[in-house]
């Protein structure tokens, strides 16, 4: 369409007279744009990423391990001084059937009662759904030990033989990055059909080996200064209850949190950096659209253009 | 007989402020240009020339003093006020052109028309104005060629093209014959002088003293201030 207005035809004139400029023009404005989004995407994914996996919100400070323990001691284990939060979880601890058939990887289910309400030990689904019986979510870190996806059976063995779980989801889990090692899977099911695979507890010997279902009471206190006392004060409360503990232990999770932070400073420090950098192009690139056109707006202006009109141009 | 004065430049000063000293530009300034008249006005580089120029199209604003153009204070305008005077009132040829370099001749000389009001002429009429006003620089036959495929003398033949475009009482130029060769500025000058036979007022600014000779009246500046006049004569339409 041909424009009746010279101010009008002079602005598409400088757009389509002048191709390589305004490939450079728009090209330099959309790198800035993309930049600017990409930063913030980054940020937002990877610094989250990097949070989750390092987060020690959801981290007991203390465990307690016993072959049974009765879930009424989680509300004994609550109500004392210096608990913030308690959970009960079973854990089995297994070998998992490599696919080719060749061997195996150490790995460790942990069942818990109520897989929506998770205080301590907690998971995300990434993709998939809950199991239920028969069915096992599996930590995306697994890949590591061997390639897992949806709809793969996993293989353990069992006391009485082996067991074939149906892997429904894949999880990613709070706090992993300081908290386990890369080396031993990990997966996630209902306590009830975890206990179905593992049998009724055996009382075995040291020197016996092979699967086993242990429960743990996992604590998580208010002040971790005073863990030492609330770890003694939780275990004789645990033998009161005639709970056998057979292990007992803290964590550190001041780790975690110092990744945390030094991981948000350098993210905030580089994402700043982008900022100022796709800015400074930006502001580069109207700068030089502006100073080019400031002859034309002079000659426009002396020849009568008001402010209005040399706009449209 | 003496010719009516155009514009009154009644003691007119400029001056700017750089690293806190204060340095006079033109130092009151007064003169009258007649109407009709090819009045020059020469000096030395940083004589104030160009700025004397910028206050009379109302580029520039005289630090103290006034400029009278036909009865009308132009200092009592706003900027924008200033633009659309200057449209209908002057009209501009610069030492460099200044031409739109994406729009043809025609193009340009139609740009004027259109930022300066068309010179009372109706929207359709433009363009038949335009190429006359590209004929009475002798650059008709250009009408369609960008500034970038002309010479200098036929690019500055355009600029006074476009400066006759709202028919204007007065045609400013500031060195027009500074970018060209001696052949070429002697034939533009000529041009822009034959302008007064259509009843124009040129108002030039020049180093060359052959150029400034050929002037029916004008001043000469040194230091801001005027140093000489050239009484303004009656000129013919046939001279």
């Amino acid at each position: 369409m041909k424009s009746n207005s010279i101010v009008l035809r002079k602005a598409l004139a400088d757009v389509t007279q002048r191709k390589g400029r305004t490939v450079l023009v728009i090209l330099s404005i959309l790198i800035g744009v993309l930049g600017l989004t990409a930063v913030n995407i980054a940020n937002d994914e990877i610094g989250g990423a990097f949070i989750y996996s390092h987060d020690q919100s959801a981290s007991p400070d203390m465990v307690f391990s016993g072959p049974v323990i009765d879930p009424s001691v989680v509300g004994i284990v609550l109500h004392m001084p210096n608990v913030a939060k308690v959970q009960l979880r079973s854990e089995y601890h297994s070998n998992w059937h490599t696919t080719n058939g060749t061997g195996s990887a150490s790995i460790q289910i942990n069942g818990y009662t109520d897989l929506q309400h998770i205080q301590l030990g907690t998971f995300q689904l990434t993709s998939g759904r809950l199991p239920g019986t028969g069915e096992i979510v599996m930590d995306s870190r697994d890949s590591v030990v061997q390639p897992v996806a949806i709809g793969d059976t996993v293989t353990i063995d069992t006391s009485s033989g082996t067991a074939s779980l149906r892997v429904v989801g894949l999880a990613r889990t709070l706090g992993w990055a300081t908290s386990e090692s890369a080396a031993l899977a990990t997966g996630y099911m209902q306590a009830a059909a975890l206990q179905q695979i593992a049998g009724p507890p055996v009382s075995r010997t040291k020197a016996q080996s092979g699967p086993e279902l242990d429960t743990v009471v996992m604590v998580k206190v208010r002040d971790t200064r005073q863990a030492m006392q609330t770890l003694q004060a939780v275990e004789q409360a645990l033998t009161q209850a005639h709970v056998k503990v057979t292990d007992a232990s803290l964590h550190d999770t001041t780790s975690g949190e110092l990744a945390i932070n030094g991981m948000l400073i350098v993210i905030r420090v580089l994402a700043l950096i982008a900022l100022l950098l796709t800015g400074m192009l930006i502001i580069n690139t109207i700068t030089v659209l502006v100073t080019e056109q400031m002859r034309i707006i002079g000659t426009m202006k002396a020849i009568g253009g008001t402010r209005w009109v040399i706009m449209q141009g | 007989m003496q010719m009516n004065p155009l514009i009154h430049i009644e003691h007119v000063s400029r001056v700017i402020e750089t690293h806190g000293r204060k340095i006079s530009i033109l130092d009151d300034v007064t003169c009258t240009i007649p109407a009709q008249s090819l009045f020059s006005i020469i000096g030395p580089s940083g004589s104030g020339k160009s700025t004397l120029l910028n206050m009379l199209t109302g580029i520039d604003r005289p630090t103290s003093g006034q400029i009278i153009f036909a009865g009308e204070a132009l200092r009592a305008m706003s900027e924008n006020a200033l633009a659309s005077w200057r449209g209908k009132h002057i009209g501009i040829v610069f030492q460099f052109f200044q031409l739109l370099p994406t729009l043809t001749a025609l193009e340009n000389v139609l740009l004027a028309l259109e930022l300066g009001g068309g010179g009372s002429l109706p929207r359709r009429a433009w363009r038949e104005r335009a190429l006359t006003c590209l004929d009475m620089a002798c650059v008709k036959h250009l009408a369609g060629r960008l500034p970038g495929e002309l010479s200098g003398g036929e690019q500055q033949r355009v600029a006074i093209a476009r400066a006759l475009a709202n028919n204007p009482p007065v045609i400013v130029a500031d060195e027009p014959t500074g970018n060209l060769d001696s052949r070429t500025a002697y034939q533009v000058f000529d041009t822009l002088a034959g302008l007064r036979h259509y009843g124009k007022t040129i108002i030039y600014v020049t180093h060359d003293q052959t150029l400034a000779m050929q002037a029916s009246a004008g001043i000469e500046l040194r230091d801001g201030q005027v140093v000489d006049k050239k009484q303004a004569s009656i000129l013919s339409r046939e001279s």
